[in-house]
C-alpha cells in the first residue's frame, strides 16, 4: 500500500514554490536532479514508498515546475540557503532537521547544505551527485542535448515511460513540425535546463573548493551511483564517498543516472535503511 | 534609405568530406591561416571597395570560434576601416556586451574607432550569439541582465563626466573615466541586431535605437520582428521611423537573372549548408520562454532547412538577379517591410572576390541610385531621435532586458 501524496504552492522567501508533501513520521526531504522529476509525476512512486514510514517533503527548486524565485538565484550559494529557508519554514530544524535524499543537482546541493551546515540535517543519501570535477571521470554535457541521447546517457532501460517520451521528443524535427511544435511538452525541459544553468553553468556541475570541504560533513552519509551513468560517472560518487567520513558507497552495475524513476523500490528500501542506522547511531 | 555593404568575413575553406558544425566545435585545425592572410586582406579590400562606390556604410559582426564568420574582434577590422575608408559610415554589428568584463573595455574601442574615423562608427551592442556562451562558459542565464547592465555602464561612460563609480551586480568598478571620448555627442547611433526576442524589441523601442532584424529567415518572419518593433514604439508613445528599421538580406547582381543564379547559387548552398549548421544554438536561460517559443514558431522557416531555389526566391532569402529584377524585390520588400537601412551581404560563403567586386560595382551603378530616388531620407527625424541618449534618460535602466 501507497501513502497518498499531495502537491501545492509553498511560500518562501523567494515566492511560492511547489512542494508535494506525504507520510508521517521523521521528516525526508527529497531535492531533484536538473531534470525537474516531481512528485505529482515521476518520482511519485519512490516518494510514496518512503512516505509509508516517513514524513515526505519534495519541494521544487526556483524556476523548476512552475516554482518562483528563480531570479532570487544567481549561484549555489544562494541555492544553500534557498533550502534551509525551506526547512525553517517546514519547522524542520533542530530535533526535526530532516533526513536529504538527493539526485543528481539535487544531491550536490545537499552536500553543499551539509558541509556548511553539518547539524541542519541527521542524515545524507547521494545519488549519481556531480559536484567534484575529476579530470579523467568528466562529467558528461547536460546542455544543448538531444533529447535521445540524454535518455540513453541517463537510464538503463529507455522503455521506461519518461526515457520513451524523450526518445519522442527527439524525433520532433524543428523542420517539420513548423508551428506545430508542442510547447506544453517542451516548456518545463526550457524551463527545467535554464534553472539548472543558473548554478550548473560554470563552473561546470561543481565546485572547486568542495574536496576539500567535504571532510566537515558530519551525518551518517550513504552515496548512490549506477554503473551504466554516462552523465555522472560514478566515479564521482566513489570521490564522495573518500571525502565524507564514514561514507557508505553504493554502486549498482545495472542502474544509470535516473535510480529513483527506474528502481524506486530497491532505493528505497536502501534510502530507509540508511535512515533508520542514522537513527539508531544517534541513539545509542 | 541608407544603403550598407555587410561582411561576415566567412571561412570558405571547409574540407568536402567535414559534415559537422561550423560552430563552437568545428575542429581549429580546418583555418589554414595562410588562406586566412589573403581572406581578410581581400575581404577587407570589398569593404573599402563598397566606401568607394559611395555606400552609405560598411557593417563588420562579432562571432567566435567558427567558421561561419573570422571576426572575434570586429574592433580590428573596424580600425583598420575606420583609417582607409572616407565617407561610409562604419557598423560594429556589434561587440557581444557579455563577453567584455569589463565592458568599458567596448566604450573605449569604439571611442578610438569614433576618433579615428572623425566620428563615423555606428556602434552596435548585442547579447552575442548562443554558440559564444558554450565557447566562453558565460552563463547564459545571465545574458540579458549583464547585456542590460555593461550597456548602461557603457552610456554613462560616454555620456557622464568622469571619474564615477559604477557599482553593479555584475560588474564593480571604482574609477569610470573612459579616454578617449567619442567624436559623436552624447554618443555614436547605437543598432541593436535581435532575432526576435521580445525583451530585446521592447528594449530598442524604449532608448529609440536601430533594430537590425538577424537574417535568414522568411520574409514573413522579418515582417512579424519588425511588426512588434512598430508596436512596441507605438507603446512607447512614438511612431518607428524606417531609420530604426534594418534588414539584412545576401544580394546579388548580374547581367541577367540567369546568368546570376548560375554564379551565386552554389556559393548560397555552401554558406547554407556549411556554415549555418550550429548556429542557432539556444543555451540554457538565454532567451526567456517566452521569447524562446515567439523565435521557435518561426524557426521551421530558417534558411538551413531550404532545400531548393524556388524556396529562396519565394522566401526572399537572397535577392539575386538582373539589376531590373534585384531592384523591383528590393524595392517590394522594402515597402513591405517599412525599413529605412538595407544591410547587404554581396559576399556569401564561398563566393570568389571578382564576383564579389562584379556584384558591388553593378548594385552601385545599376540599382543604388534608383534606390535612393524611391527611398530618400538618410537622417532620423527628430522627433525620434534626440531622445534615450542623453545621460538623464538611460540611469536606472539596470534589468530592463533582463
Amino acid at each position: 500500500m501507497s501513502a497518498a501524496l499531495t502537491t501545492g504552492p509553498f511560500e518562501t522567501a523567494v515566492g511560492a514554490v511547489t512542494m508535494t508533501t506525504g507520510g508521517q513520521g521523521d521528516a525526508v526531504v527529497y531535492l531533484h536532479s536538473s531534470g525537474g522529476e516531481t512528485g505529482a509525476d515521476s518520482v511519485a512512486p519512490f516518494l510514496e514508498l518512503l512516505a509509508e514510514r516517513y514524513e515526505v517533503f519534495a519541494p521544487m527548486f526556483p524556476g523548476f515546475a512552475g516554482s518562483e524565485g528563480l531570479d532570487e538565484i544567481d549561484d549555489m550559494e544562494d541555492a544553500v540557503y534557498h533550502c534551509l529557508d525551506v526547512f525553517g519554514r517546514l519547522g524542520l530544524t533542530e530535533e526535526r532537521a530532516p533526513h536529504i535524499v538527493g539526485l543528481s543537482l539535487g544531491g550536490w546541493m545537499a552536500a553543499e547544505i551539509a558541509w556548511r551546515y553539518p547539524h541542519s540535517l541527521r542524515s545524507l543519501s547521494l545519488v549519481s551527485a556531480p559536484g567534484i570535477y575529476l579530470p579523467e571521470h568528466p562529467m558528461g554535457e547536460l546542455f544543448g542535448r538531444k533529447f535521445d541521447e540524454l535518455a540513453e546517457e541517463t537510464f538503463a532501460d529507455q522503455s521506461h515511460p519518461v526515457a520513451a517520451m524523450m526518445h519522442q521528443m527527439a524525433s520532433l524535427s524543428l523542420a517539420g513540425a513548423g508551428a506545430d511544435i508542442p510547447f506544453d511538452l517542451l516548456r518545463p525541459f526550457f524551463e527545467s535546463m535554464a534553472a539548472a544553468a543558473k548554478i550548473g553553468w560554470n563552473p561546470y556541475f561543481h565546485n572547486p573548493k568542495l574536496p576539500k570541504r567535504l571532510g566537515r560533513v558530519a551525518v551518517p552519509t550513504l552515496v548512490i551511483a549506477g554503473r551504466l551513468d554516462r552523465l555522472v560517472p560514478c566515479e564521482t560518487s566513489e570521490a564522495y564517498a573518500r571525502l565524507i567520513p564514514g561514507a557508505q558507497l553504493e554502486i549498482w552495475d545495472d542502474a544509470s543516472h535516473m535510480v529513483p524513476l527506474e528502481q524506486a523500490g530497491r532505493l528505497a528500501t536502501l534510502v530507509a535503511d540508511h535512515i533508520e542506522h542514522a537513527k539508531a547511531s544517534v541513539a545509542s | 534609405m541608407r544603403l550598407f555593404s555587410f561582411h561576415l568575413m566567412p571561412y570558405p575553406g571547409l574540407p568536402d568530406d567535414y559534415d559537422g558544425p561550423a560552430w563552437i566545435t568545428c575542429p581549429n585545425e580546418l583555418f589554414d591561416p595562410t588562406l586566412g592572410t589573403q581572406l581578410y586582406n581581400r575581404y577587407l579590400d570589398e569593404l573599402v571597395l563598397a566606401d568607394e562606390l559611395g555606400f552609405d556604410g560598411v557593417c563588420v559582426n562579432e562571432h567566435h570560434q567558427n567558421a561561419y564568420g573570422l571576426m572575434p574582434s570586429p574592433n580590428l577590422m573596424a580600425s583598420i576601416l575606420a583609417r582607409v575608408t572616407r565617407r561610409a559610415k562604419i557598423a560594429v554589428v556589434g561587440n557581444a556586451l557579455p563577453l567584455y568584463d569589463p565592458p568599458t573595455r567596448v566604450a573605449e574601442e569604439f571611442a578610438m574607432i569614433d576618433c579615428i574615423s572623425g566620428g563615423r562608427l555606428i556602434a552596435g551592442l548585442v547579447v552575442g550569439g548562443g554558440p559564444e556562451y558554450y565557447s566562453f562558459s558565460i552563463n547564459p542565464a545571465e545574458a540579458r541582465s549583464r547585456f542590460a547592465e555593461a550597456h548602461d555602464l557603457i552610456i554613462r561612460a560616454w555620456t557622464e563626466p568622469g571619474p564615477f563609480e559604477f557599482i553593479g551586480k555584475h560588474y564593480r568598478i571604482r574609477y569610470v573615466n573612459t579616454w578617449p571620448r567619442p567624436v559623436q555627442q552624447p554618443h555614436p547611433e547605437i543598432w541593436i541586431p535581435g532575432a526576435g526576442s521580445i525583451e530585446t524589441v521592447e528594449f530598442v523601442a524604449r532608448h529609440r535605437y536601430a533594430y537590425m532584424g538577424i537574417p535568414y529567415f522568411h520574409i514573413t518572419v522579418f515582417e512579424r520582428m519588425f511588426n512588434l518593433m512598430r508596436q512596441a514604439c507605438e507603446n512607447e508613445g512614438y511612431e518607428v521611423d524606417p531609420l530604426q528599421l534594418g534588414w539584412l538580406v545576401p544580394i546579388f547582381v548580374a547581367e541577367t537573372d540567369e546568368e546570376a543564379r548560375r554564379r551565386f547559387e552554389e556559393h548560397f548552398w555552401y554558406f547554407v549548408r556549411r556554415l549555418l549548421p550550429g548556429i542557432s544554438v539556444s543555451p540554457p536561460g538565454y532567451t526567456s520562454v517566452r521569447s524562446l517559443e515567439n523565435i521557435i514558431k518561426g524557426g521551421h522557416t530558417f534558411a538551413e532547412f531550404l532545400e531548393t531555389w524556388d524556396q529562396v526566391v519565394d522566401g526572399q532569402y537572397a535577392i539575386v538577379g538582373s539589376p531590373e529584377t534585384v531592384l523591383e524585390r528590393l524595392t517590394a520588400n522594402i515597402e513591405r517591410l517599412g525599413v529605412g537601412n538595407l544591410l547587404g551581404l554581396f559576399q556569401l560563403g564561398t563566393l570568389p572576390a571578382d564576383d564579389t567586386r562584379r556584384n558591388l560595382e553593378l548594385f552601385a551603378a545599376e540599382v543604388m541610385p534608383k534606390l535612393r530616388e524611391r527611398f530618400p531620407g538618410t537622417e532620423r527625424a527628430a522627433t525620434t531621435a534626440a531622445a534615450g541618449t542623453a545621460a538623464g534618460t538611460v540611469a536606472g535602466t539596470a534589468g530592463a532586458v533582463a
